[in-house]
């Protein structure tokens, strides 16, 4: 998994604002992070060993969301296009597999929200 | 309550037009970027394209899905309508929609069940398949994967 660089964040550090390019995925190895909205409202919470901006890697686009940690934080990065050379060297299936999990997600948040 | 709406839908008419090399053109890169091709619209156009799922169909009527089953497949639509029925819920949904693909990947059975309301042309991405794939992945990829499926159990 050498793909990945290991960052870190101090607590309170935004690790990325809603709005900016969804360039990169991220894991989080050590400590927690908060979502807020594009007004600074929080919304959740990620804890480690869940990933976030996963959305990215396959779809692009701009982040939806503000990441911004809650103590101090190690984080894996990978850039989509790497992420997306390294799940296509595990099985092409793969690919398919989290292209049609984000699908279904914007499927499910159309039902919530219609 | 029984609203019986279309919840979900991509203009796969619109994304047909554009052809199959449109994602990878500088036009297909710049209609990304622009927000005029939504990431849905990406999804479903790598999606229908790819030779690695095969297609069926189902009839007017057909039962895809029973409350209470187990998912062997799961489905995207490529075209045609299906009928939801979860709880006192009812609504219908239509190409891009993807069918029972979180659900089946953790062993939970059908919270509700579906039936084509027109001919339904989908892909099927058979479970077998996917549990030989997740097997060997490492912590890391393998978190992306648990992080979409909890946000879609809970949505």
């Amino acid at each position: 998994m050498s793909q990945f660089t290991v960052e870190k964040f101090l607590d309170g550090q935004f690790i990325c604002k809603s709005g900016d390019p969804a360039t990169h995925l991220y894991y989080l190895q050590e400590g927690e992070v908060e979502l807020l909205t594009e007004s600074g409202q929080f919304f959740g919470r990620i804890q480690e060993g869940q990933s976030f901006g996963e959305a990215a890697i396959l779809q692009g686009g701009i982040r939806g969301a503000s990441v911004r940690a809650n103590g101090d934080v190690v984080c894996k990065v990978i850039a989509n296009d790497q992420a997306a050379e390294l799940l296509t060297s595990f099985s092409p299936l793969l690919v398919v597999i989290i292209e049609a999990l984000l699908l279904q997600l914007a499927m499910n948040n159309s039902i919530k929200h219609t | 309550m029984n609203e019986n709406k279309l919840k979900f839908s991509i203009d796969t008419e619109r994304l047909w037009k554009l052809g199959p090399n449109f994602l990878q053109s500088k036009d297909g890169q710049n209609a990304l970027a622009s927000g005029s091709l939504k990431g849905e619209d990406r999804l479903f156009m790598a999606l229908a394209s790819s030779s690695l799922l095969n297609t069926t169909l189902f009839l007017p009527g057909k039962k895809i899905i029973q409350l209470g089953e187990q998912f062997e497949d799961a489905y995207l639509l490529l075209s045609g309508e299906i009928q939801i029925v979860q709880n006192d819920k009812s609504y219908k949904l239509g190409a891009g929609s993807v069918i029972g693909l979180s659900e089946g990947m953790v062993g939970l059975p059908s919270k509700f069940s579906a039936t084509a309301l027109t001919s339904v042309q989908v892909k099927m991405i058979p479970f077998h398949r996917v549990d030989t794939v997740i097997k060997v992945l490492p912590p890391e990829l393998r978190a992306i994967l648990v992080t979409i499926i909890k946000r879609n159990l809970a949505a």
